[in-house]
């Protein structure tokens, strides 16, 4: 039996036979020029768990996001990088309709999850909320017990029959957050008592306490010393077995540690996708290029 | 210094990569010198010549050091990536290839101390089989120095589509075994003037490596080991 050995060539799989010889990449992929701002690399996947289509912000007369589409598929984290004010953490509100809560922005495109259309007038904002989570920069858990910050999701979404059931679940949570071990003697204890890192774990918590099909983070460990950093991408990487993920970062390194894919916005487009590290080895896009290895932003 | 090393916020960082490039520049253009050096005084039996060589191996040996030190500077510092991340790779690969072709000017030195002392039989048409190789290797490695200077592509993928001396060194290789066949006693000076065949093919093969590590700092692609390449 011949061993076939797999072998990629910029980003597509082709077997070839032991004997044969390696063949040269097909095609030299040229530079694309900072002037075009047609989206590059595959922005659709094959298992999608959102799908976004032509998708337009405004705030007023300001053009916030521009016609962007992009899949965010099963399983999957992607990290969206960019410079301030390229529309990333906008991108990212519309997956949940965060932005309904500010006044003269206007979305439109359709955003489908689970192919349901989100922005569909039949669509409650409070169930959708629950299956689509968010994290924030600043950890803001309530001011309430750490159980009650957690319980407090399962409880107004009807998830538990009885006390004990509510328990099991936020016991659950906080062990998939990696907190409990450290909390667990002290549930009473209110949750901002905790230090930063503990904190954001513990939005974490409450976000996967209601059971969410995505997890969306907007620069959740902007906050946090690198010890916690490490902690929360850790649990990153476990908790996508389970949900999708969106990362909005400003730490490239922690997009090329933690994502699948990367997409890369500039001034509202969508300019770059592609695996993370076809991206931050070999970008497509000269503005991707200029902005991940530092010649401008 | 090629634009595409520069043009970082980070203006130190340029200055970090304009001086790992410089340094590379300066240790090609050493071992260039080596290898001249190494043919030159084979061919006219300067064995003085021949031990400065020897001892001029430890300048390349610092730079090559020096220059490691700096990448692992250059990672630790900035996180480089994309083309700065290939950039850095490159001239890492290069650090090696170009010790290794100083290994081999060495070699053709060493070799020349051992056999020019106890047999002086000369013979001239053996030493144009080296002339040959030695300036084919010459004039690529030379050809190798301005690639690196331009980080030029089109200049690199021209490079590597010919390779005259593989052919030539085959030819060589036919007519010492002639040469033996026609006097068995040449046997052990057309053995030590194979080997130093031997060792300007090998520095052929490592500057043309070279040029294979300029195609990936610039465009990405990795053509190394690729048949139908060249």
């Amino acid at each position: 039996m011949s061993l076939v050995i797999e072998k990629q060539w910029n980003g597509q799989n082709a077997q070839i036979g032991e004997r044969e010889s390696i063949r040269a990449p097909e095609q030299t992929h040229t530079i694309v020029s900072r002037e075009d701002r047609q989206t590059v690399g595959i922005t659709a996947v094959s298992n999608p768990r959102i799908r976004c289509f032509d998708v337009n912000v405004h705030y007023g007369n300001k053009h916030a996001i521009k016609n962007v589409s992009l899949d965010i598929g099963r399983n999957e984290i992607i990290a969206m990088i960019g410079p301030s004010g390229c529309g990333k953490s906008t991108f990212l509100r519309c997956l949940n309709r965060m932005n309904d809560t500010i006044d003269h922005c206007t979305v439109t495109g359709k955003i489908e999850l689970d192919g349901e259309d989100i922005n569909d007038k039949s669509i409650d904002v409070v169930p959708l909320r629950a299956r689509v989570g968010m994290v924030f920069q600043k950890p803001n858990p309530f001011p309430k017990s750490i159980y009650e910050n957690v319980a407090f999701g399962p409880r107004i979404h009807g998830l538990a029959k009885d006390k004990t059931e509510l328990e099991a679940i936020v016991v659950t949570s906080l062990q998939r957050a990696g907190l409990w071990n450290e909390i667990k003697d002290c549930l009473d204890q209110s949750g901002t008592s905790l230090s930063g890192g503990q904190q954001q774990r513990l939005c974490i918590a409450r976000a996967i306490a209601i059971n969410p099909e995505v997890i969306l983070m907007d620069e959740p460990c902007s906050a946090l010393d690198p010890i916690a950093t490490a902690v929360i991408e850790d649990l990153m990487n476990e908790l996508c077995s389970d949900y999708s993920i969106a990362i909005v970062t400003h730490s490239m390194q922690q997009a090329a540690r933690v994502s699948h894919r990367t997409a890369y916005f500039h001034l509202g487009d969508l300019i770059e996708v592609g695996k993370t590290e076809q991206l931050f080895t070999n970008p497509i896009h000269q503005l991707t290029s200029d902005y991940i290895t530092g010649r401008f932003g | 210094m090629p634009d595409r090393l520069e043009g970082h916020t980070f203006r130190r960082f340029d200055g970090e990569l304009d001086h790992l490039h410089v340094e590379i520049l300066e240790m090609t253009t050493l071992v260039f010198e080596q290898i001249q050096k190494a043919i030159e005084s084979f061919q006219s039996q300067d064995q003085k010549e021949v031990h400065a060589m020897i001892e001029r191996e430890f300048r390349v040996n610092i730079l090559e050091k020096k220059i490691d030190s700096s990448i692992i500077e250059v990672l630790a510092k900035r996180g480089p990536v994309a083309r700065d991340l290939r950039a850095i790779m490159g001239f890492s690969k290069m650090v090696t290839d170009l010790e290794r072709m100083n290994d081999e000017a060495v070699r053709i030195a060493h070799i020349s101390t051992k056999i020019y002392p106890e047999d002086n039989n000369r013979d001239t048409d053996m030493l144009r089989e080296i002339d040959i190789i030695g300036n084919l290797a010459c004039t690529v490695l030379q050809e190798v120095i301005e690639i690196l200077k331009t980080l030029d592509l089109k200049r690199a993928r021209k490079l590597l589509i010919h390779n005259d001396l593989d052919e030539e060194f085959n030819t060589s290789l036919r007519r010492l075994t002639t040469y033996v066949l026609e006097d068995a006693l040449k046997m052990k000076y057309t053995i030590n003037i194979i080997l130093v065949l031997k060792s300007l093919e090998r520095i052929d093969n490592h500057a043309r490596n070279l040029a294979e590590y300029v195609i990936y700092m610039v465009s990405g692609d990795d053509i190394r080991h690729v048949e139908d390449y060249r």
